[in-house]
């Protein structure tokens, strides 16, 4: 447990974050059969208020934008996009975005760590691994259960103790699906406030989100 | 087929189950229903049932996101329509589901399969941007379509001409 401290001491140490994210996600079929996706995420902030995210899997292609004011959806492929008005800080912005459109950003974590001390009350055990190398650095490997999620975390050795990999095992469901990201840490290069602000590319078209609690509005037309 | 039993169809190879008929495949299914009964349940009778593609709740991409609250509370008010895949994400944690709609059920609207209310992943080829009263629709002929984001999933939602 001390290791989460340092973990998040190590990431609230670096409000402006770049990291290049390899994510392995799987879906499970109502039949129970699972289907494995590869793919990238790209995380960039300056916190408390702006994030950037790319998320590419097989052909698609999501881009997140929050600005401390607005949180856009972008999806180049399609060239669609919409924009919600969202709370002051990226905490507050993802949980609500969570809540009123259903938007499960994924690897939020790395943002509650270090934040909210709720969390290290939900783990109900713990133990340490070993060492393993991984992108060069050498991370310590732990592993940890609380309801309905078992998860694996590599933390860097030393002061600089950011999170080399994350597994998430959701136990809830008989299948275990699992989400794997491996983390690369960049040091410089994030990108500059203004680049947190969505600018719709020239064609793109606006669209809504569609809120979580209301029922379909279908009939309406409007 | 008739007399096929039930070890025979256990070992009998995807393939030669594929060629089962649902109502075969229903009559063999063994009760509670082992591993294998499931791949063969899947493979024959389901292949081309609307729905089996379906993705089911919980797949996890956060730790601590989405057990705030139950994670299956986001689709309760959502009418899910049996006949349409494109709901993939819905009620799923994570960002597979959008590029699984894609690649595992993606729904094309036709003028045939229009209903008001229902959800498509695709429109039809003939379909114009119009912008009413500060919305975005497209409208394709003489039916008309609003997208949507429901959660990471770009969706069409049959509509009323505006």
């Amino acid at each position: 447990m001390a290791a989460l401290d340092r973990m998040g001491a190590a990431l609230r140490k670096h409000p402006n974050m770049l990291v290049h994210t390899k994510l392995t996600v799987e879906d499970v079929l109502a039949s129970g059969q699972k289907i494995q996706y590869g793919g990238s995420l790209d995380i960039s902030a300056r916190l408390p208020t702006k994030l950037r995210m790319v998320l590419k899997m097989g052909p698609s292609e999501r881009q997140l934008y929050y600005d401390g004011a607005n949180l856009t959806l972008y999806s180049p492929e399609r060239n669609v996009y919409a924009t919600a008005k969202a709370p002051a800080t990226v905490r507050e912005a993802l949980a609500a975005a969570e809540d009123e459109y259903g938007l499960y950003i994924p690897l939020t974590d790395l943002f509650l760590w270090g934040n909210d001390p709720a969390l290290p009350e939900r783990i109900t055990s713990a133990m340490a691994i070993g060492k393993e190398t991984i992108g060069g650095n050498v991370c310590e490997h732990y592993a940890l259960r609380q309801p309905f999620v078992d998860w694996q975390i590599w933390i860097r050795e030393g002061e600089n103790a950011l999170p080399c990999k994350l597994v998430i095992t959701t136990t809830s469901d008989p299948a275990m699906p699992q989400v794997t990201s491996i983390y690369d840490w960049q040091s410089e290069g994030v990108p500059d406030e203004a680049a947190f602000t969505f600018q719709p590319p020239q064609s793109a078209v606006r669209i809504e989100f569609q809120p979580l609690q209301s029922p379909v509005a279908a009939s309406t037309g409007k | 087929m008739k007399k096929f039993s039930k070890s025979v169809a256990l070992g009998a190879s995807l393939v030669s189950l594929i060629a089962l008929t649902a109502a075969q495949v229903d009559a063999q299914r063994r009760p509670g229903g082992g591993p294998r009964a499931s791949v063969r349940s899947s493979a024959g009778a389901s292949v081309n049932r609307a729905g089996t593609n379906d993705i089911r709740a919980g797949n996890r991409t956060n730790i601590n996101s989405g057990n705030r609250t139950n994670i299956n509370t986001g689709d309760v008010n959502i009418s899910r329509d049996v006949d349409i895949d494109v709901d993939h994400g819905w009620d799923h944690d994570g960002w597979g589901g959008f590029y699984a709609g894609a690649v595992v059920g993606a729904t094309v609207a036709t003028a045939t399969a229009w209903r008001l209310g229902a959800y498509y992943s695709t429109l039809p080829t003939n379909c114009v941007v119009v912008y009413r009263a500060g919305a975005t629709y497209y409208q394709c002929g003489t039916y008309w379509y609003q997208p949507r984001y429901s959660g990471m999933t770009v969706t069409y939602v049959a509509v009323v001409a505006p």
